[in-house]
């Protein structure tokens, strides 16, 4: 699917909403598998999202400047004997837009850059 | 229960989890091998993480190994076709440039009539290679080579031979889906004689038919023809490879996963009907989606 400029993906505004829900229950920080469980819950869907799709959309959504991420401390995952976690949280510019994302329709959606373009 | 039923049931509780896990990190060990070391490392590390959270998720649940190895597989499946994207980025520049100049070549006419006719022989001849005595996947492999053959015909711009290459697609699809039911349903896919090659002619021929079918309409990989040619071969010579492995005598992983995707296609078939769409665009039967329409104005207008 071919982009407009400034707009976003119907994956990428799912995550972005998905990742305000999350703020509101005071978490600020997910990973990728607590993101496609979020969506899922949050769409009623039979399926979480395709391992590709989600962590291409993560990775462009951090490109422009909604997320940042890092990786967990190494010595916690081995504490918990599992690989490291890559977590998540929503950048100002990205809570901004998430925000406005919910309480827009989808026809009507205005463009998510407004006054900032990490481009220009 | 019989014996061989019990055996069955055993490898499957036991392999399809491990199975499917080593399918999903090799798949990403694979398509991130074009990717910067850095990205590289960085996805296949989070591939990783999300595998052990989703597993771990679903035993928590109290899902069974095998459920739990089906929704892995189907949650690895949607994400293929984004993966091959993402890793298409990384491609060299230099390697777009001589895809490209290699597709302006292979478009010229006369590079098409020479394209289309060796396709349909090493369709026929991996039909051949694999078919059994009673001779039916070599029938699948001829009608595999008819399709690419009208394939080509069709791009002359003939209405009738587009009309037969739909309903040949169309007949197919229809023929490998109600084999499938009716031995599912049958339950008797262990035990025909020739079942692994039987299987593998029906997947390659499937896959055989989804290249055939994108790469003449151009839109496989956007009409530059010499990947679709690499692509073609490599299901050839899987196919091959797979067969002879087949008869050295590597039967027992090899027929954990044949049952361990039989059981997944059942699983879709009886709980989630909408999901043979899906899984028959992977087995190349969304390349005959629009024959499956234009199948009933066939049948129509010729019967």
């Amino acid at each position: 699917m071919r982009r407009k400029v400034g707009s976003l993906l119907p994956i990428e505004r799912s995550i972005l909403e998905a990742a305000i829900y999350l703020q509101r229950r005071h978490i600020y920080e997910f990973h990728g598998f607590g993101m496609a469980k979020e969506i899922k819950e949050q769409k009623e869907a039979r399926l979480l999202i395709g391992h590709g799709t989600l962590y291409r959309a993560l990775g462009r959504l951090e490109k422009q400047g909604f997320l940042l991420s890092r990786w967990e401390d190494p010595v916690v995952a081995a504490e918990h004997n599992r690989p490291r976690r890559k977590f998540y949280e929503l950048t100002a510019h990205g809570s901004a837009v998430g925000t406005r994302l919910l309480t827009t329709p989808t026809e009507s959606m205005p463009s998510v850059w407004g006054a900032w373009n990490p481009s220009s | 229960m019989d014996m061989l039923e019990y055996i069955y049931l055993t490898l499957l509780n036991a392999f399809a989890l491990p199975a499917t896990r080593s399918m999903v990190i090799g798949w990403s060990w694979l398509y991130t091998l074009a990717a910067p070391e850095e990205e590289r490392e960085a996805r296949r590390a989070e591939i990783l993480s999300d595998l052990h959270e989703q597993i771990n998720d679903c035993q928590e649940e109290g899902l069974g190994t095998v459920a739990i190895a089906i929704r892995v597989f189907l949650r690895f499946l949607w994400g293929v076709p984004s993966d091959i994207v993402w890793a298409v980025g990384f491609l060299p520049a230099t390697l777009a440039q001589n895809l490209t100049g290699a597709s302006e070549a292979i478009k010229r006419p006369d590079t098409l009539k020479l394209l289309a006719p060796w396709l349909a022989v090493l369709t026929v001849l991996n039909g051949g290679v694999i078919a059994s005595d009673d001779g039916w996947p070599t029938v699948l492999a001829l009608n595999v080579g008819m399709v690419v053959a009208l394939g080509y015909l069709w791009k002359q711009h003939l209405s009738w031979v587009r009309r037969i290459f739909y309903f040949w697609c169309g007949f197919a699809a229809f023929a490998l889906i109600g084999f499938l039911v009716f031995m599912t349903i049958q339950y008797r896919l262990y035990q025909m004689p020739n079942f692994y090659p039987g299987l593998l002619a029906l997947l390659s021929v499937g896959l055989a038919m989804a290249v055939a079918d994108k790469s003449v309409r151009g839109r496989l990989f956007k009409g530059r023809w010499r990947p679709v040619v690499v692509c073609w071969v490599v299901i050839a010579t899987t196919s091959l490879t797979t067969a002879s492995l087949f008869e050295d005598g590597l039967v027992i992983l090899l027929a954990v996963w044949t049952y361990a995707a039989l059981i997944i296609l059942a699983y879709v078939m009886l709980f989630g009907m909408i999901f043979i769409a899906a899984l028959g665009w992977y087995g190349g039967l969304r390349a005959s989606a629009a024959g499956m329409r234009l199948m009933a104005v066939g049948i129509q207008r010729f019967f």
